[in-house]
């Protein structure tokens, strides 16, 4: 049981590492199709910038071609922060669609279209983006560390706790669009600064605004609030708890006995301050699996369960 | 510490305000700055409200001349993509429109007798004390702008010592006259059609 959980969890690490490492590659893939259109040579790549572009220009082009026609492959990974197109699949942030159609624009098909993956996902599993593949996340689990670290120095840090306000966020990002007539979410989902940021600073060589504006998210994460941003203000994380209410992939306290009274280990890692071991854990949960981790008894797993969830928060 | 959702809810209203009335020109002024937005770009107002901001027209650009706007053009033009005609002018390729999922770039067929009459993204505007084919007393015969522009005889039609005149109505608004001008300041340049 316990393999099985750490399997999980270096899964997850791994889907996690793939995506950020996936955006940063789209954008750079930006500078490689320059390459293929305009030179479409690794020597001359190799001339004009040096040994290792060129190198770099021809292995992409190898891996690319395992999939097919190279720059039709690499015209799936554009537009990577709000959508892209992989091995045919298109994928498009639901929220993008409710950001277009906030401003009073009518979303095209392919948008819609794109949008059916996502949230074929949420239904199925819930927040699964958010635990496995949200790059936010990840740097917001990393800052966690050095939150840690900073604490053992001594450090009094900010425990700030915010109550759950996705929705409302998400709401007042629609009136305000349509208010304003002009896009919000593009300048506040944690997410997608950090990926808009990381492909403005591959394509034009300066930081941006994006990551100015992750950064201060980040900032307060390890120093003001830690966990809140993820837990009570990401609009995305709260649509997709209300689309994935009835998810069947869930977390569930697998052994039915009765914990002792003085364990609440897994309330203390629960990232949202749920009480799986209480079953207190739908349907804001992430599955993301930590609470298995610590349980002594193994009381808790991955696994399929129908019905809907128990709201107890 | 612990806080209610109202006073966090309140808090959020006050900063979002607050924010809005440092970032959002006032009402009735007109937005400052004005850029070259790609070609078959929609008009300035709906071409910000169509554009996501998914940074697809700038990374298919095989000419990379399509940048992108920061928070100095003001929240509501902030990530939009612009055309700075000095560093690098449109080839009209029109890829950008080709990829662009909402359609705030519309598609263009990349042939010239469609890039002609649909891509109006400005109009070269030539200053005749800078440009040295009108220099006086002694012109010299330069026609860079004219060897640079993709449609010569139509938008741009050159007379003795290769003096540039730019035709209004043709002239697509693309900058590789504004690229090529050897002039610094440059002695041509585009006026976005936005402006």
């Amino acid at each position: 049981m316990r393999a099985r959980h750490l399997a999980i969890q270096a899964f997850r690490r791994l889907c996690q590492v793939s995506a950020l490492l996936f955006v940063l590659y789209a954008a750079i893939s930006a500078h490689w199709r320059n390459f293929k259109v305009g030179h479409n040579s690794a020597r001359l790549v190799g001339l004009l910038k040096n040994e290792a572009w060129g190198e770099a220009y021809a292995l992409n082009e190898r891996a690319l071609s395992w999939f097919g026609e190279p720059l039709e492959v690499s015209d799936g990974f554009l537009g990577v922060p709000w959508g892209a197109s992989i091995a045919g699949l298109p994928f498009t942030d639901p929220l993008s669609v409710a950001a277009l159609a906030s401003q009073g624009q009518l979303p095209p098909t392919s948008m819609l279209v794109g949008a059916l993956i996502p949230l074929g996902l949420a239904l199925v599993g819930g927040k699964l983006y958010c635990s496995f593949l949200c790059p936010a996340r990840l740097v917001f689990e990393l800052g966690g560390a050095v939150r840690m670290g900073l604490q053992r120095l001594g450090l009094p840090l900010g425990e700030l706790g915010i109550p759950r306000l996705g929705l409302w966020v998400g709401l007042g990002l629609v009136l305000f669009s349509a208010g304003m007539g002009m896009g919000a979410f593009h300048l506040v989902l944690p997410y997608l600064s950090l990926s808009q940021g990381l492909a403005a600073w591959m394509l034009t060589g300066s930081a941006g605004v994006g990551l100015a504006i992750f950064g201060v998210l980040l900032l307060v994460e390890v120093f003001v609030a830690p966990g809140q941003i993820c837990r009570s203000l990401c609009p995305t994380g709260a649509v997709l708890e209300q689309v994935g209410r009835a998810a069947p992939f869930r977390l569930r306290k697998v052994d039915p006995s009765a914990c002792p009274s003085s364990c609440n280990l897994c309330q203390r890692v629960c990232p949202y301050g749920l009480f799986p071991g209480q079953e207190t854990h739908h349907p804001s949960c992430d599955s993301c699996g930590r609470c298995t981790l610590v349980c002594p008894d193994n009381k808790l797993a991955h696994g399929l369960e129908w019905g809907a969830k128990r709201c107890s928060d | 510490m612990t806080t209610t959702r109202r006073t966090v809810l309140g808090a959020l209203l006050a900063g979002a305000a607050a924010l809005a009335g440092q970032v959002l020109p006032e009402s009735g002024k007109p937005p400052t700055g004005t850029r070259l937005r790609p070609p078959g770009a929609l008009p300035e107002d709906e071409f910000t409200s169509r554009c996501i901001r998914c940074f697809k027209c700038g990374e298919v650009c095989e000419n990379g001349c399509i940048e992108f706007a920061g928070l100095d053009d003001g929240l509501a033009r902030a990530f939009t993509p612009y055309i700075r005609p000095r560093s690098q002018g449109c080839t009209t390729c029109m890829k950008c429109g080709e990829v662009c999922p909402t359609g705030a770039i519309q598609l263009i067929e990349p042939d010239e007798e469609s890039v002609l009459a649909n891509v109006k993204m400005g109009v070269a505007r030539l200053n005749k004390d800078m440009c040295y084919s009108y220099a006086k007393p002694a012109p010299r015969t330069c026609g860079v702008c004219y060897r640079a522009c993709p449609f010569p005889g139509k938008a741009m039609t050159i007379g003795l010592y290769e003096q540039p005149t730019v035709h209004y109505d043709q002239c697509i608004g693309c900058g590789l006259c504004e690229q090529s001008c050897v002039h610094l300041p440059q002695a041509i340049r585009v006026i976005p059609v936005s402006s």
